[in-house]
């Protein structure tokens, strides 16, 4: 298989950014006073989005050698995954930059608020659709590549997208967290969402693994591979255990008010980051292709 | 238009790698580049086995996908069938080798570009046959139009009821004899 | 420039081969390489790889040609631009590739490009290092060397061994000659002497099997998928397809063995033995040809006596082959007969792999005669043979004749081999005995290929004289005194060869592309200017041209063979023989079942069984160390072609096999390291284990096993062939005896 961790790097931060910045709508209207949570977090999207853009560009050798090659990246649009990943990330790499420039100048009065505020909702709409799109974009790619049944399952894209979402939330209040605790202190709401998407994640991990080993044994293989293969330490320590346990049973704690601390939940979030990027690297590093011989 | 294909019988086929250095000396490739591949078994237990080469190229699908991955539409399938590459258009992202589940396709170290069998589209044009047809050294391969019914290629693949490697997996054109 | 002091350059055991103050120690080899890599132009096989990409709207120029990897010479057309090699195609006409080529084929014609060229003229110097001398330089002191061992010791000191390509062969036999000496050898002491000896003494000459018509025939130890020749692979394909029955004996499930339709898993060394076996089930069976034999052999009723004692329960014992399976085998193949016959091979198990071999192909060549196969649609038959104009003077002065009291070297101790052939892994012998004093080698390896290396390299040391002509740093290159650097066959023009056959074709190749490397000679240059200098050069005072003209004459259609560079000869003139109209090609037309002849190479009047030199003792953990060929490759010869090595590096193509339940008593697993033991050498290389191959015997390919540091592309793969075979060669023939090695193995860190 020619794809490598740098895909991994790729639809981790498309994901993160897209989620970041539908976290960020969220709080615009739940929150709307915490206006340091919406600065930083629609700049951590919009980092994200160009780093990930940055990596994938790098991994492409034919347009590194010969950068024309790049025009026709919205050539095939009737069935090409990745040149809908093209469009979606572009518009919402758009929007996303619209929304930082007024975060800049968010205490300002100029042509450009105006404009701004008076679009707003048309911008968050669009930025909502396309955000939702990239996220549910990094599970299709890989999901529509027959050759891998590890990849090629209705679960998957479900998985990638609340996972995409997730990673953003997280971000976005790791991020503002670092350089404001009581920023994401009282977000409760926030959390709320989060933790029944880090639940839904567990549910899918499983039930997505039950329905791959029971079809192609390629795919066998490759849950084998995570669940008690080579692959085992980094699904179950660092993924399922510190990614995604840890943060839900610390979450749902603070949602029962039974545990506050801010500072302990900032690094909740800094362990969900991390779990996703791991949870993308092993989906590419399980991938077994099926066997064509018979042999 | 012809839609070309090809047969493999694998009964004939001795290992040689003979249409490997023929295609990389036609197509001008590096050592490390090569458009077919090998994978060969054994069955049974000394002294009762057997053995089998089976040699696997661009399987040149009418649903290839890796032409409705492309995202620029560099790879994709000619009026005949043949399914190529247009290298300048070609970012090398890859996809198309990932979802190729024939693993047929290959990174092209100088480029950056994609590229795989290409059925020697330009010595058909000239009226020859692909470079590992003529080389091989058992004829163990027939290459034709199987748009049409008279072609010796639909003649053998009836006769000895050749079959794609992977049943429908995809709908290749390449047919094998076992 | 370091001159460090070097034992051994290769692993060997840590047997050191005695230094002395000899000029050929392997002293200083990186000042060496050193040097040669100063003297090596610029060209280089990636130069080669990326000249391709700016060629791509040049025009194609396509030129007729032979190939040269192995002695085929399969037709092919060579196609270049600017005159740089692209590619190649085997030619429709030529009866061996009749269309195709083998991988060989297409790699082999890039071997002018590769890095390990000899570039310039070469002598070693006293610390084992390669200066670059001139041409002029190098004539001038092989010919005084030669004139002072003619004056001191005589012609019959004199040898010379080539593996027989058009000029090659031509220029190197009348080059020899000349000198007044009769020692030309062929490669064929490592390739097919002791079979071509026995059947030159039964039948008079190799006859060839007629697959397109064949009902059944069996191989032993032959793979047409192996051993290639394209034409052969096809029509045994094909034959497989018609429903032939084919049986393949081999201890190896080799490359073709898939279209048998019986393998017969015999114990290596004992074919003689199934054989006889099978013999004995015909005789007293009644089963063989009585018309036949009556009317084109004698000494029959002596074979029946010999034959009776070799019953199948006999060879059972031997073979490890059950009895009724023996006699299932005969009567079989005798129930197809007379389009029935064992394909008479070469190399495999009776070329020259036993000193049992040349027994084993006389019990064949006589098997075949009971199934009355010879001169038969679908047996074995001798096809035409087209003759070569003659060669007059005076433009090609006749050569002078050689004292009748002066034999091939070899020919008295080894009486039966075959004198076209000779022995040529005997000239070591020679060598260590002082009767030889001078060899010349072209496009000949015979310090790696006819012998144990290390023992090979010791002979070649007592030589005054060793003169290599090669277009590669060889094993042999590198012990030479002189080396002389040829160009490659598709950079030169060639004196006309014939295939003969069913359809006989005379071919001649033409040169293909422009010359590489600037002072590098065609071999027939060579030849010339070397004759000159050692006083001979009135025996060359002709072209290559002028030799063609002269050997075309006969053909009509000369002129398409000189333009075409191939043409077919004798159209329509094969015809399989009448009873009546059927001779052997003995003296007396007639095979002779007892001959007194076979006494005076130690062997008895009739035929009997004797067992190989060595037999591996299972119990003690022995195994025998059998070779074998690979469709990639050819002898050592190509290793250093990148587009042939990169198949064995992407395949591991280079592991010895080794019977998985052996391999799984020792601890072994596939792909593991594994040491191979004798009381030669130690060597390690990675094992595949596999269920094709004889529990008692480990497969070596013998290709590998590089040990010339100017061949790199191949270096560090494989073990080579003979490191473990005592050099010995045959008592009855002189052939190298190249599978008479036992070992044991184990895992490495066991």
């Amino acid at each position: 298989m020619m794809w490598g961790t740098i895909i991994a790097w790729y639809l981790f931060l498309a994901g993160l950014s897209a989620g970041a910045f539908i976290a960020s709508l969220y709080v615009e209207r739940v929150y709307p006073e915490k206006t340091r949570f919406l600065f930083v977090s629609r700049i951590v999207a919009l980092i994200a989005l160009a780093i990930g853009l940055v990596v994938l560009i790098a991994d492409a050798e034919g347009a590194l050698h010969n950068p024309v090659s790049l025009f026709f990246l919205l050539g095939n649009l009737s069935s090409s995954v990745m040149s809908w990943g093209v469009v979606f990330l572009f518009v919402l790499g758009i929007v996303e930059f619209l929304f930082v420039v007024f975060e800049f100048m968010r205490k300002k009065d100029n042509g450009y608020t105006r404009f701004f505020k008076k679009s707003h909702g048309v911008l968050s709409v669009i930025g909502l659709i396309f955000a939702i799109l990239t996220a549910g974009y990094t599970g299709v790619l890989i999901g529509v590549v027959k050759t891998v049944p590890l990849w090629n399952n209705a679960l998957l894209p479900v998985l990638f997208l609340v996972s995409a979402l997730s990673s953003g939330i997280a971000a976005a209040i790791f991020f503002t967290g670092v350089t404001k605790p009581s920023e994401v202190d009282g977000i409760l709401k926030l959390t709320k969402i989060h933790a029944s998407l880090v639940a839904t994640e567990l549910v899918l991990l499983a039930l997505m693994f039950i329905i791959v080993s029971s079809g192609n044994p390629a795919g066998a293989e490759s849950v084998a591979m995570l669940l008690s293969g080579s692959l085992a330490p980094l699904f179950w320590i660092v993924l399922v255990l510190l990614g995604l346990s840890i943060p839900l049973i610390f979450e749902l704690l603070e949602i029962t008010g039974k545990v506050h601390n801010v500072y302990a939940a900032i690094v909740m979030e800094l362990l969900v980051v991390i779990g996703a990027f791991c949870l993308r690297y092993l989906i590419i590093e399980a991938a077994v292709p099926l066997n064509f011989l018979g042999f | 238009m012809a839609r070309y294909g090809m047969l493999l019988d694998t009964n004939k086929c001795v290992g040689c790698y003979a249409c490997r250095v023929a295609c990389q000396m036609q197509n001008e490739l590096t050592i490390n580049e090569a458009y077919i591949k090998f994978y060969e078994h054994e069955e049974g237990t000394y002294p009762n086995v057997t053995h089998e080469m089976v040699p696997v190229q661009c399987q040149h699908c009418t649903d290839a996908p890796c032409v409705s991955v492309c995202p620029t539409g560099a790879s994709h399938t000619r009026e005949d069938g043949i399914v190529v590459v247009d290298e300048s258009k070609c970012i090398g992202c890859k996809y198309c080798a990932e979802a190729c589940p024939y693993h047929a396709r290959i990174v092209i170290e100088e480029t950056g570009t994609i590229e795989k069998c290409i059925f020697c589209h330009t010595l058909v044009e000239q009226g020859e046959q692909p470079a590992c047809v003529t080389t091989c050294i058992t004829n163990a391969r027939v290459f034709g139009d199987l748009d049409d019914p008279n072609s010796e290629l639909n003649q053998k693949i009836i006769e000895k009821r050749a079959m794609p490697i992977a049943g429908d997996l995809t709908k290749s054109n390449f047919y094998y004899v076992r | 420039m370091s001159r460090v002091l070097e034992a051994l350059t290769f692993k060997n055991g840590g047997k050191m081969s005695g230094l002395t103050t000899s000029r050929r120690s392997f002293l200083a080899m990186s000042a060496a390489t050193a040097t040669l890599a100063a003297t090596t132009s610029t060209v280089s096989f990636s130069n080669w790889a990326e000249a391709q990409e700016d060629t791509n709207d040049a025009e194609v120029k396509i030129s007729s040609s032979t190939c040269n990897a192995c002695s085929n010479k399969c037709g092919m057309l060579v196609y270049s631009k600017n005159g740089r090699l692209w590619k190649v195609k085997g030619e429709e006409l030529h009866p061996y590739s009749k269309g195709t080529l083998c991988a060989r084929g297409h790699g082999y014609a890039t071997i002018g490009y590769t890095d390990g060229r000899i570039t310039e003229p070469l002598k070693r110097n006293e610390e084992g290092g390669y200066d670059p001398i001139s041409w002029e330089q190098a004539y001038q002191e092989i010919g005084d060397k030669v004139k002072e061992i003619l004056a001191k010791h005589g012609p019959g000191a004199i040898a010379a061994m080539n593996d027989p390509r058009p000029s090659g062969q031509f220029y190197t036999k009348r080059f020899i000659n000349a000198l007044g000496s009769p020692n030309y050898y062929t490669h064929g002491s490592s390739c097919n002497l002791s079979c071509n000896s026995a059947y030159k003494l039964v039948l008079g000459g190799n006859s060839a099997i007629d697959l397109a018509n064949a009902r059944c025939v069996m191989f032993i130890g032959r793979s047409y998928a192996d051993g290639v020749r394209p034409s052969s692979a096809n029509s045994l394909a094909q034959a497989a397809e018609r429903g032939c029955h084919i049986i393949t004996v081999d201890p190896r499930f080799n490359a073709m063995a898939h279209m048998a339709d019986d393998w017969v898993a015999i114990r290596p060394g004992t074919d003689l033995a199934l054989i006889l076996g099978m013999s004995n089930v015909l005789v007293r069976e009644n089963l063989y040809d009585a018309d036949f034999i009556a009317n084109h052999t004698d000494g029959f009723e002596e074979y029946e006596a010999a034959i009776r004692q070799y019953t199948p329960e006999w060879a059972s014992e031997i073979t490890g082959i059950e009895a009724e399976r023996i006699e299932n085998l005969a009567r079989t193949m005798a129930s197809y007969a007379p389009a029935s016959s064992i394909e008479l091979s070469w190399r495999a198990a009776i070329g020259c792999a036993y000193e049992n071999s040349i027994q084993t192909a006389r019990a064949l060549a006589l098997f075949n005669a009971l199934l009355g196969s010879y001169g038969k649609k679908g047996g074995q038959f001798w096809g035409l043979s087209p003759k070569l104009g003659p060669l007059e003077a005076p433009k090609f002065a006749e050569l002078p004749k050689i004292d009748e009291n002066l034999k091939q070297y070899g020919s008295k101790e080894f009486p039966l081999a075959l004198k076209s052939m000779g022995s040529a892994s005997n000239i070591a012998n020679g060598a260590l005995k002082g009767d030889i004093k001078a060899v010349f080698a072209y496009n000949s390896n015979p310090i790696m290929a006819y012998g144990n290396h290390d023992a090979m390299v010791e002979a070649y040391k007592n030589l005054d004289l060793f003169v290599s002509i090669d277009i590669q740093m060889s094993e042999s290159a590198i012990q030479a005194d002189y080396v002389l650097p040829d160009t490659s066959y598709i950079e030169r023009k060639e004196v006309p060869a014939t295939v003969g056959g069913k359809s006989p074709v005379v071919d001649c190749r033409l040169q293909g592309i422009d010359v590489i490397h600037p002072n590098t000679r065609p071999v027939d240059q060579i030849y010339a200017e070397l004759a000159e200098a050692c006083g001979i050069g009135q025996y060359f005072n002709f072209t290559v041209d002028d030799v063609i003209d002269a050997q075309l004459a006969p053909f009509p259609n000369r002129e398409e063979i000189k333009t075409k560079g191939i043409a077919k000869v004798m159209e329509g003139q094969f015809k399989f023989p009448s009873d009546e109209e059927f001779k052997f090609k003995t003296e007396d037309g007639i095979l002779h079942f007892a001959d007194d002849v076979w006494i005076k190479g130690g062997l008895g009047r009739n035929i009997e069984w004797i067992p190989p030199r060595v037999m591996p003792d299972t119990a003690k953990g022995e195994f025998r160390l059998i070779g074998g060929k690979q469709a990639i490759h050819t002898h050592t010869s190509t290793t250093n072609v990148p587009l042939l090595i990169q198949i064995t590096k992407d395949y591991d193509l280079e592991r010895v096999w080794v019977n998985k339940s052996k391999a799984q008593e020792l601890g072994i697993e596939d792909g593991d390291l594994i040491e191979i033991s004798s009381p030669l050498a130690s060597t390690q290389v990675r094992c595949h284990t596999t269920e094709r191959l004889h529990p008692e015997c480990i497969w070596n390919p013998t290709h590998y096993g590089v040990k010339s540091p100017f061949l790199k592309a191949g270096t560090g793969l494989g073990i080579a062939a003979y490191d473990h075979t005592p050099f010995e060669v045959g008592k009855h023939d002189g052939a190298l005896c190249s599978q008479e090695a036992i070992v044991t193995i184990k895992k490495v860190g066991a």
